[in-house]
Parts: structure tokens; sequence; C-alpha cells
């Protein structure tokens, strides 16, 4: 249901992804590896609508989000490094995609409390971003980022840097999380144990690219 | 993309348009003529000023050096508890409006000393102890000794180490500060209207000599292009004496030594001495204004509340006939000035910052406008503004506003230079994210930009609405009679004689502290209310 | 929904409520609001004001008190403007016109500040611009003219000088040397009685003079050098540097910091009125039999002071009654004791006390009110160039 077609993105003068094709059936996972600085977290943001389309075009569910703004795609993006609201609590964050939509705060705070529940933090609602641990600070971006029940979820190396116990106590948990979701999932890595064990297919990065 | 950034910045530039540009295109053309020019570059006066001005800044930033120096390099080289606190206090004198470091210094001084050129100097270097402080302080805390040891070892003697490792490490730093300085106290109005008396006359007195008591505006003008001429060339020439050591390496490691021993006594007595310096006109003016000639009584604080109008009975001299004026005026005059100017000019600023930090480096012109009121006098402002908005629907000469316009302007620079280095450290990615999770720009703008910024939204507030309260020389010009701001208000009750006008003055120059102290105290909440991005290191 | 026990229970921790909300913005927040509210309550109180000024202009041409709202006339002066305290009852009761006094600085500051805002006055009528200032107000185009109802009771001298009545003379006074007459008497040395005199290098050092940019006698000083030395009276003004003449802001300071009679000062001669003496005597207790001052008569310069109703006022007409009122006898008579000048009108009575210890010169110094109005910036500039070094 996600069809990259032909995509070109170029960052000022130089062209970082070019002509790149990805097609993600609805529920799958698909997992892109490459090298760090191939382009893979560029195409993410592409696709996130974060950054300008060169040439080519995205479409979700048939439908052409190559024009729409961010803001308005459905997509949902767990950045590499977490980017949570430093002046809001724990619960805010993952209630925020509400709070844009106008939900009332008692309502937001039940879909938050919810939220944090799935991903093993419950109680960790009135936390502050600062307290958090690194793992801790992953699951609330997750969190946060399907809370807006997002068509599409792009993971941006969701588990490096996090240390060996963490990390493989989060691989696990994301996996329930998704398999109990069904989740259409594109995620980037350089990690290709990650990307086996959390996606149904994986690929690699300059595959992706046309001749 | 580029022109919906700009769109932010209008407001701000259409505002310096009308009440900065406007002015002084006014004043360039309907006052000038050639022969103001030539009159006045020609007359041996306006080099007698010129040249005064130049060398008692000059002569004030060797005091300011010799006052604050003692006191940079123990705070700058040494650790010791208390070090904040007392840094802080050292600089209170730049915070406060001079025309109150003038009414300290006469509360301080013996009478024979209140008009002279000891007590203006003095007071420049009080101000100005701040400047070097806080230049040249940082630049000591991370200095490297192992230079020195190394110099040493390689057989330099002392002298021979101190020309050629230390100095030159200092010397970006020491030439900045003393450019600042200088150009403080080059531009000087207020302190060389009190304390200097009529002999003396900076080239800003005098454009304010002349617009006013002579009635030459035309000179007047030409004056001040010659003062903005002077300050360009001291700013370029600062500039260039700091760009060779633009090659030296940024260390940021405090490389301080505890204190101990002899050095701690040292350090001790500079300390100390240094401090009740800056503490004596202060303590002096709160003293003095309990006191009613020789006597302690509560009178001047009590006219306060009186509402002025008693006129001279039998009883009292003449002198003494005007001794209560209408306190209670100036101080609701400066307050809501204050406030007014405050949040006109965040407001402006706000929307100049966003877009300087959204154009990145093509933002730099943007940066240099908004500083482009720093270089326009004050006095010049407010002539330029009553000359300016004198007729028609836009008569605004003596409205309540006018002045708190004027203050907009002047305080904007200070506001976006608060608000961009803030701005800048708000990561963009912060704003991807909520994108990502639905929010427009405008709400974008508002959950993030504007709620990280709070605490330096506050402290830009703060900082204008203290410029605000302590503005004298546009004010002068434009405040309406019995509704003048605390300042003029003061100099002008300093100008008269009367035990209980002097008092009078005293008790609204303790208030006037106050108030700058507390608009500043707002200042430094929010520089420390800063919230800090997650660490990610964190496992 | 809860996550299947594969999750180790250690991941559900729960954490204690951490403080929400940092007090310390909330209580700036609450200091701004504080400040908001001053202003707001500020424009209210400045509002109901200009709404006294500006609310009823329904006088025009009345000679009776109609039952709006009253109007209150404001009336700009120096800060030496000090009659009685009830002075304004009757007016008032009269009329209803209220009357606020607004004391605006010195002559000078409040007539620069009348021609800076000519046509959009600070208030409705001015006091005190004299005939060395008044040229430099009519060139600015400041008054209305109004010709008093009492115009044939003033002094002619000083009705000629204001023709049309663009201003109503008020008072008049002479600026003089004045001298402590103890303190030459102790030195046995004779004061000096002329300008010329004050050049002698026996008064080195002994005389205190307001500058004529920031004072009005200080000007009128000036002028009375000119008037008596014409051209060479730079070459006065230069010995007297020379001398050690000591130049202050203001006439105040002059008189009450460095004059010997009135201060702890050193100098025992300054510029000053000619009607110092009687102050002297009339305010000190007890009081002595003569004047501890004398004035030097010969060099007298005589100032009138005049009142104006300001352009663009919107009380014309009440503000002519205040100008009928200001030369009325009975505001008159309070003028000698209170401000210490010679009333205008020669039908008010002059206290005894104050014709017993004062002076008028008969012929003290004047200048062309035409050539003052032609030169005066020159010679201004001229003084700042040769004495203010």
């Amino acid at each position: 249901m996600l069809d990259v077609v032909d995509l070109t993105v170029r960052r000022g003068a130089q062209v970082v992804v070019r002509r790149a094709d990805l097609l993600v059936k609805h529920g799958e996972r698909v997992a892109v590896h490459g090298p760090s600085g191939c382009g893979k977290t560029t195409l993410l943001h592409a696709i996130a609508g974060l950054l300008a389309v060169y040439t080519g075009q995205i479409l979700l569910d048939g439908v052409d989000i190559t024009a729409t703004a961010a803001n308005r795609r459905g997509i949902g993006v767990v950045f590499q490094d977490d980017q949570l609201f430093p002046h809001f609590d724990v619960a805010e964050n993952v209630a925020y995609s509400l709070r844009v939509q106008g939900v009332a705060r008692r309502e937001r705070r039940r879909h938050a409390d919810d939220w944090l529940e799935r991903v093993g933090l419950g109680g960790f609602a009135q936390r502050t971003i600062n307290s958090l641990s690194g793992g801790e600070a992953k699951r609330v971006a997750l969190a946060r980022t399907l809370a807006a029940s997002p068509r599409v979820v792009l993971l941006d190396e969701p588990l490096t840097g996090l240390d060996a116990s963490l990390h493989d106590r989060l691989l696990i948990d994301l996996r329930l999380l998704f398999d109990q979701l069904q989740t259409t999932v594109v995620l980037v890595t350089h990690d290709r144990d990650e990307g086996a064990a959390l996606a149904h297919r994986a690929t690699e990065f300059s595959a992706l690219l046309r001749e | 993309m580029s022109n919906r950034s700009l769109r932010a910045a209008i407001p701000a530039l259409v505002w310096l348009a009308i009440f900065l540009l406007l002015p002084v295109v006014v004043l360039l053309t309907a006052q000038v003529e050639a022969s103001d020019v030539s009159r006045v570059l020609t007359r041996q006066s306006t080099w007698r000023i010129a040249w005064f001005s130049l060398w008692q800044a000059l002569a004030s930033v060797i005091a300011t050096f010799a006052l604050a120096l003692p006191l940079t390099w123990f705070i700058g080289r040494h650790q010791f508890r208390g070090r904040g606190v007392v840094r802080a206090f050292a600089s209170v004198g730049f915070f406060l409006p001079s025309v109150v470091v003038a009414a300290g210094f006469i509360a301080l001084l013996p009478t024979r000393l209140h008009v002279s050129l000891a007590a203006m100097i003095a007071a420049h270097a009080y101000f100005n102890i701040a400047v070097v402080l806080r230049v040249i302080a940082p630049r000591l805390e991370t200095f490297d000794i192992g230079l020195l040891a190394a110099a040493r070892t390689l057989g330099a003697g002392a002298l021979r180490t101190f020309t050629s490792v230390a100095w030159p490490a200092m010397r970006t730093a020491v030439v900045s500060a003393a450019g600042v300085v200088f150009i403080y106290c080059f531009t000087s109005y207020a302190v060389v209207r009190t304390l200097g008396g009529v002999t003396r006359n900076t080239i800003e007195s005098d454009i304010a000599v002349r617009a006013y008591a002579i009635g030459d505006l035309g000179g007047a003008v030409v004056l001040s292009l010659v003062q903005v001429v002077v300050i360009a060339t001291v700013v370029l020439l600062g500039r260039a004496l700091a760009r060779d050591a633009a090659t030296a390496p940024r260390r940021t490691t405090l490389t301080l030594t505890a204190a101990a021993g002899v050095r701690a006594i040292v350090g001790a007595v500079i300390i100390v001495v240094t401090l009740t310096l800056v503490a004596a006109p202060l303590i002096a003016l709160a003293m003095s204004s309990f006191q009613v000639g020789d006597t302690w009584s509560f009178a001047g604080w009590r006219s306060l509340v009186d509402n002025g109008a008693v006129a001279a009975t039998p009883e009292s001299a003449p002198a003494d006939a005007t001794s209560a004026f209408a306190l209670v005026d100036s101080l609701v005059t400066s307050g809501r000035t204050a406030v007014l100017a405050a949040i006109v000019a965040l407001v402006l600023a706000t929307g100049l910052a966003r877009t300087v930090v959204r154009l990145g480096t093509r933002g730099r012109w943007l940066d240099a406008v908004s500083m482009v009121p720093l270089i326009v006098s004050p006095v010049t402002l407010g002539l330029g503004l009553v000359v300016t908005f004198d007729s028609g629907w836009y008569d605004w000469r003596g409205t309540w506003w006018f002045v708190a316009v004027v203050h907009s302007v002047v305080g904007l620079p200070l506001a976006v230079r608060v608000l961009v280095p803030v701005w800048r450290n708000v990561a963009p990615s912060l704003r991807d994210a909520a994108a990502v999770l639905g929010a427009t720009p405008r709400q974008r703008f508002i959950d993030i930009d504007l709620r990280l910024l709070r605490p330096a939204l506050v402290a830009a507030a703060g900082l204008v609405a203290a410029v605000s309260l302590g503005e004298f020389g546009a004010a002068s010009m434009l405040s309406r009679s019995g509704a003048e701001t605390l300042p003029v208000m003061i100099a002008r009750l300093l100008g008269r004689t009367g035990d209980l006008v002097r008092t009078q003055a005293f008790v609204l120059a303790t208030v006037l502290v106050v108030a700058c102290v507390s608009a500043l105290l707002l200042v430094e909440s929010g520089a420390r209310n800063h919230s800090h991005p997650r660490d990610n290191t964190h496992a | 929904m809860h996550l299947p026990d594969v999750v180790p229970s250690r991941m559900r921790r729960t954490l204690p409520r951490t403080r929400r909300t940092l007090p310390r913005t909330r209580r700036s927040f609450i200091g701004l609001l504080v400040l908001v509210t001053l202003t707001a309550a500020g424009c209210a109180q400045d509002a109901s004001r200009s709404q006294d000024n500006g609310g009823a202009d329904t006088s025009t041409n009345d000679s009776t008190v109609t039952t709006d709202a009253p109007v209150t006339l404001t009336l700009l002066a120096h800060d030496s403007f000090t009659p009685s305290e009830t002075i304004f009852d009757a007016f008032t009761a009269d009329t209803g016109i209220v009357v606020r006094v607004v004391r605006g600085g010195d002559a000078g500051a409040i007539v620069t500040k009348a021609v800076v805002s000519a046509g959009n006055p600070e208030g409705d009528v001015l006091w005190g611009v004299d005939n060395t200032l008044l040229s430099r107000a009519v060139d600015a185009n400041v008054f209305t003219p109004y010709v008093t109802v009492h115009r044939d009771d003033l002094d002619a001298a000083g009705v000629a000088l204001a023709p049309d009545g663009v201003v109503t003379p008020v008072d008049s006074g002479d600026v003089c040397i004045n001298y402590d007459k103890q303190w030459f008497a102790e030195r046995r040395i004779n004061p000096p009685l002329t300008l010329q005199a004050l050049a002698s290098a026996n008064y080195r050092n002994l005389l205190v003079a307001p500058s004529p940019l920031t004072s009005s006698p200080g000007l009128a000083f000036m002028l009375a050098s000119i008037a008596e030395f014409g051209d060479e009276w730079t070459q006065w003004w230069t010995t007297l540097r020379d001398n050690g003449v000591l130049i202050v802001d203001s006439w105040s300071h002059a008189y009450y910091s460095h004059f010997t009679a009135a201060s702890d000062g050193e100098r025992p001669i300054v510029v000053s009125y000619a009607t110092s003496p009687p102050a002297e005597v009339i305010f000190a207790d007890p009081r002595p039999t003569e004047a501890p001052t004398a004035v030097a008569a010969l060099t007298c310069f005589r100032q009138y002071e005049f009142a104006g109703i300001l352009r663009g006022t919107k009380h014309e007409a009440a503000a002519q009654k205040l100008i009928d009122f200001l030369v009325s006898r009975q505001f008159q008579e309070d003028l000698p004791l209170t401000q210490f000048v010679w009333p205008s009108n020669r039908n008010a009575t002059v206290p005894q006390e104050f014709l017993d210890y004062s002076l008028r010169p008969e012929n003290p110094l004047i200048l062309d009110p035409t050539i003052i109005a032609a030169r005066r910036a020159e010679w201004l500039d001229t003084f700042s160039d040769v004495v203010l070094r």
C-alpha cells in the first residue's frame, strides 16, 4: 500500500537518493539495510514528507501524496534520536497527535496511559523527558508515533546506540507489538540481524535504486 | 518557502522603517542645509567638543580597566565559593540607568565634587565594570596556563612570557572590551549632563543643547552624523584589531585554580574593595532618600503618595516652594511605558528572530538590520520623531505612547540578540517530529517554538523593560510635561536646589533601582530556566 | 490491553509523580500580569483626563456657566510659578473652570517644549515666556493672540513688546548682579557696581552665573552684557572667564548652592533678581532690619514675563477668561510676595514690605526685541564657544 516510484531526492545540489523504488504491502514489514550515510534516512524523511522530492512519486493506498504536507500524510516516524519534546511530559508527548486534533485533555490522558501500557511503560505518564533512560525514551517515541494511528510507521535505526540487554529486550517488545497491531513498517538499519528479527523481508538500499 | 519566512519579519521591518528610518531621513533632508554642514564643521567648538568626547572616553576606559581588572583577574583565574554572586553584584552598575548612577554619586560625594570631571569619569567606570568582567573573564577562565609553563621552560623571562604568550591570547578580549567601553563613554549623555556641568559636553549632550536650547536643528543633525562616523570608525578598528586572534583555538574547559594562601587573601581584599565601591553609591542613594538636608525623615517617601501642588508658604524658602512635584505620575508613566515597550518589542523581535533563524546564513543581512537602532543616538531619534510626526492625523507628539514607541525601537536589537541564539538551538527535527504527528505549521510554532522559547521571551521582555525604565535621551525629548518618565524627572529634580527636592530625586532613583533590578531578575530567571534538550548518551 | 507475559514485569515499573509546572515562570507571568493591569489602569486614568480636557467643547462664546461637565484648563508654567494655593478658587467659583497647574522645568525648557509641540500643545495656557525667549516662541507660531479686557491697565512697555496681543504681559523683574554685603564689608573690598567693574582682577573667582543656554536669567545677563558693551561683549566675557567666573546650569544652583549669603558656597557675587534682597528679608526668621544682600543697579536687565493661549487648545474661550484673570488685580496682587516679581497691572497694590526692601531700577539695560529675535541663536553659539570651554 506504500508505493515509492522512481524517487529522486536532492540535498542542495547533491543527489542523495537516485531513482528509488519501494513497494510495501499492507501489514508488511520491510527492512532497508545499508552503510551509514548512504541515504536511507533521507529516503525515510522524503517518504514522511519532511524533505522535498526532486522527481518521482509516493503513493499511499493508491493516492499520490508526493505533494501533501507532512502533517497530513498519516505517516509516522520514530526518529533515530527520538525527538521527544523536552517541555512536555511523557503523557503529553505520547498524546501529542491527539492534542493537535483538538482532543480534550482527559481523553488524551486516557489514550496516553493506554499506549504507555502497551509499550511497557505504565505509570510513566508524569515523568519528564530528561529523566528517561535510552530504552525508555525509545519506547515513549514509539508510543507517541503509534498513538497517532499512522498508516505506515517509519523507523530510523530504532535499536542503534542501546546497550546489549536493552537492545534485546526492546527488539522482542517491538516484534511482539508489531505482530499484534499488524502495522505496516519500513525500518532502516545497518544491523542485518535486527532487520531479520523485526521485518518480513529485507533489502539493500542500493538494490532499491534503478540504474 | 523564503517568501513565507520573510513574512514573519515584515511587521518589525515596517515598524523600523516608520519609526527609525523615516525620522532619520526627515532630519537629514528637511533640517540640514549645506550651510549647516560647513558651519558646524568649521566651528572651533565642534572640534573642541569632539576632542573632549574622545579623550574623556579614553580616560574613562583607563579608569574602568583600573577599577575592574584586579577583580576580573581574580574571578577569571580562581575558583572560590560565591564566585557567581560576586560577579553578578559587580556587574550591577551596567544595568542601572545612567541618571540613577549620577544620583548615587551625588548622594555619595561631597558637594564640591558633584560637578567635576572626576565624578564623571568615575561614574563611567562604574557602569562599565560589567563589560570588562563579562568580556575578559571568560577568556581568562579558559586560558591554558600550560602555555606559560612551556614558555618558561624554553627560557622566557616573566615579561617575555607575558608579551609573547599571555597578551596575544588576551588581546582580542581586551580590545573588544575597550572598544565597547569607549563607545558607551563616548556617547554618554545623562552622566555628562548631571555630573559634568555646563562646561563639559560630549557630542551627544551638545546635540541636545543645540536642538533644545539654541534651536539649531540643522547643526544638531550634522553633529549626529559626525558621531555616527566616529562610532563606525571605532567599531571597524576594533574588528580589524580583533581579527588576528580569530584563529586562536576555542577552548571550553575551565582552567581555574583554587584560591589559597596569599592569593586568597589578595583576592579577598580585591573583592571587598571592589564590591564596596560598587555598593557605595547605591547605599548612599538609599540612605539619602531617608534624609532631608541633615535630618532623618520620611518626607521624601511620603511625597510619593502626596499629589503635589503645594504652593509657597511664608515659612518655606522660594526654592523649596516647588517641593512637592507629583511623583506618582512619573512612576505610572515609566511603568506603563516600560510594559508597552517590552510587549511591542517582544512581538516584533519574535517575528524577526524567527526569520533570521529560518534563513540561516542568508539571514545575516536581516540580523544586521535589526541592530541598526543601536547606532542612532537616542537624542537624535527623539528629535527626529518630534520633527516628523508633527501634524495632521500623525501628530503623535505628547501622546502617552510615543515614548514607548521609541523604547521599542531602541530595545528591539536587544530582544533579537536574546532570542536568536536560543531559537537556533531549537532543533528543527523537533518541528519535524511534530509535523509527522499531524501538527500544522501554526501549531508547530505555538507548541514547539514558543514553548521552548518561553524563558528567552521572558528574558527579552525583562531586558527591554529595564532599558526603557532607564532610557533618558529620547525620553527627555518626548516626555510630556506632567507625565515625565522617572529618569527625566530625576534629572529635573537634581537640577533644582532645595533639600526636599533633592531627597525626592533620591527617592525616585531608589525606586528606579529596585524596578530595574527586578526586571533584570526576570531576565536572569529566564536565562536559567532554559530547558535543555535530552542527552541521548544516557543508556 | 496488556502485553503478553513475554515482557518482563520489571518493565512495568510505577514511579512517583514529579512536580509538573515550573513555579518560576508562572511567577514571572503573574508579575507581567500585574504590570499590564497597572498599564491599563494608567491608560484609563489618562483617558479620563483627556476626556476632561476634550470633552466639553461646547463653550465657544458664552459668558454663562453651562450645566455640562466642568472645563479643566491646563496651565503650563515654569518651576518657579508658585502662587498662593487657593488663588484659583475664586476663579473657579466665578466661571466654573478648574485650573490645573503643570510645571515643566525652567522657562527655557517650557518654551522649548511649546515650540516642539506647537499646534498640538500639552496645555491650554502658557505662563512664563519672557522677552528673551519670546521671539523663539512667536516664530514657531506657538500662540493664539488674544487682547485681554484689562489691556489698558497693564504696563505699557510690556504691552508694546507683544503687539496684537500674541501674548499678555503678566509681570516684570530685573536680572541684576547681587552681592553679599557682609562678605565685602568684612574684607573691606568695594563691591562691584557696574558690569565693567566686574572684569577687574579684584573680583577674581568671586562671580557665579547661570548659563544662558539653560537658564532664563542667565540669558538675560548675557543680553545685559551685549546691551552694555555692544560688539565688545565677547572680550568682556573672555576677561570674566580668565577671572574665574563659575558658570552653572541654573539660577537656583547659582543662588542656593554657591552664593555665600544663601548657602555654604564661596561666591559672594551672583546673577539674580532685583527682588532677591527683599526675599532674603521676608523669608528670614527673625527679620533683619536691612537686607543682607544688595543689588548693583547699573547692571540690571529688565525682564518681562508673559502668558499666552497655546495654539491648538480646545478651550479657547475658557483660556481667554483665564488670561483675564491672570492680569486681574486679584491675581496680580498675589505676585510680589509669592514670586517676587512686579505685577504688570498698574492698579495692583504692592505690599509695603516689598516696597521697603526692593529697588526698581529706572534705566535698566534693554535690547530691541527684534535684534534679540534675529541674533539670539548666534549669540548663544558664540557664548558657548568663548565661555564654556
